[in-house]
């Protein structure tokens, strides 16, 4: 297990590199069997459009996770992934390019909180919260 | 059900592909079992739902092992090795503990329904290997309309200790329930 210390320059307002993902069909399904959630809004367009949805929708846990995998990119070493809140706004489709991004917010000690939110082309953030990590000592 | 779970974590993709095509409903790849198994049985009002506010609702059982790590690593993709690196359990895949029995039971009051928050902290790290118990509490059921449709928000709690009975991650997940759809 590797562990580096915290560097030095984290800076309010630095910004974590954007981690892109255009979720398809055999992602969706791999998360079926990863989280266990069968539901059919993120596996069965027939059933999404019946429902009133445009489409099939990815799951709101597989973008918290995309979220989660953009912070600890950034992170690197120094560091571990301890908390994670969003609030889904929107809907993203089966298909659709996603931008996950992050800013940081506040350095306290050894707990850093980013501002993070996906987007869509449009610039539409459907998914908007914070996740904190904490430095190892 | 352990063969079961053999199989999910050892088929290739392209088996698990046609046995959901084939509607067989394969189970997750937390080697988990359910510790309330009539929960998930006896059908579901909103009544009922209420009558269970503030009290364990769903509890399982769960190993988390690497096996779940790579393929979640798999599925989310970018710098899977940062994990293993680090040896912490996603705090995710924690959130994901029994979740999938919450939505299942929810799916008995509607057809509908998706996520609306996600909350998960952990308090320590999960290494892989680790044996967790998922507890999760209904906190509150809402009627209210969204996206111009009866919607019923379910606000719950899920607290994941380990072999010792010690706390080391919690959740809070809003799930919204469409009864009819996003029909009218």
């Amino acid at each position: 297990v590797v562990r580096r210390s915290r560097p030095g320059n984290i800076r309010i307002g630095a910004k974590a590199p954007p981690f892109e993902r255009q979720p398809t069909a055999e992602q969706l399904l791999r998360w079926t069997v990863v989280s266990g959630d069968d539901n059919p809004v993120h596996g069965d367009c027939a059933f999404a459009v019946s429902m009133g949805l445009p489409g099939v929708i990815v799951p709101g846990q597989l973008l918290l996770a995309f979220l989660g995998q953009m912070v600890v990119e950034w992170l690197g070493d120094w560091g571990w992934l301890t908390k994670l809140t969003v609030s889904y706004k929107g809907m993203n489709l089966l298909g659709e390019r996603l931008i996950c991004c992050g800013v940081v917010k506040e350095a306290l000690g050894e707990r850093i909180t980013l501002e993070v939110w996906v987007e869509n082309l449009r610039s539409e953030k459907t998914v908007v919260g914070m996740a904190v990590v904490t430095a190892f000592s | 059900l352990s063969v079961l779970f053999s199989f999910d974590a050892t088929l290739p993709f392209s088996v698990l592909l046609i046995m959901r095509q084939c509607g067989i409903l394969f189970l997750s790849l937390h080697s988990s079992y359910n510790l309330f198994p009539k929960a998930m049985t006896a059908s579901l009002t909103l009544e009922d739902l209420r009558q269970k506010i503030g009290h364990p609702w769903l509890k399982s059982e769960h190993v988390i092992n690497g096996d779940l790590i790579r393929r979640y690593a798999e599925v989310v993709g970018g710098n899977a090795q940062w994990w293993n690196r680090i040896d912490q359990v996603p705090p995710v895949i924690l959130a994901t503990l029994g979740f999938e029995q919450v939505v299942s039971a929810l799916r008995k009051l509607g057809p509908l329904v998706l996520h609306g928050s996600s909350d998960v902290e952990t308090s320590r790290l999960v290494h892989t290997g680790e044996t967790l118990v998922a507890t999760l509490t209904l906190i509150s059921i809402r009627e209210r309309p969204a996206l111009d449709n009866h919607a019923v928000f379910v606000v719950i709690q899920g607290e994941y200790s380990d072999y010792r009975g010690e706390s080391v991650a919690t959740s809070r997940q809003l799930a919204i329930v469409w009864p009819r759809g996003l029909g009218g």
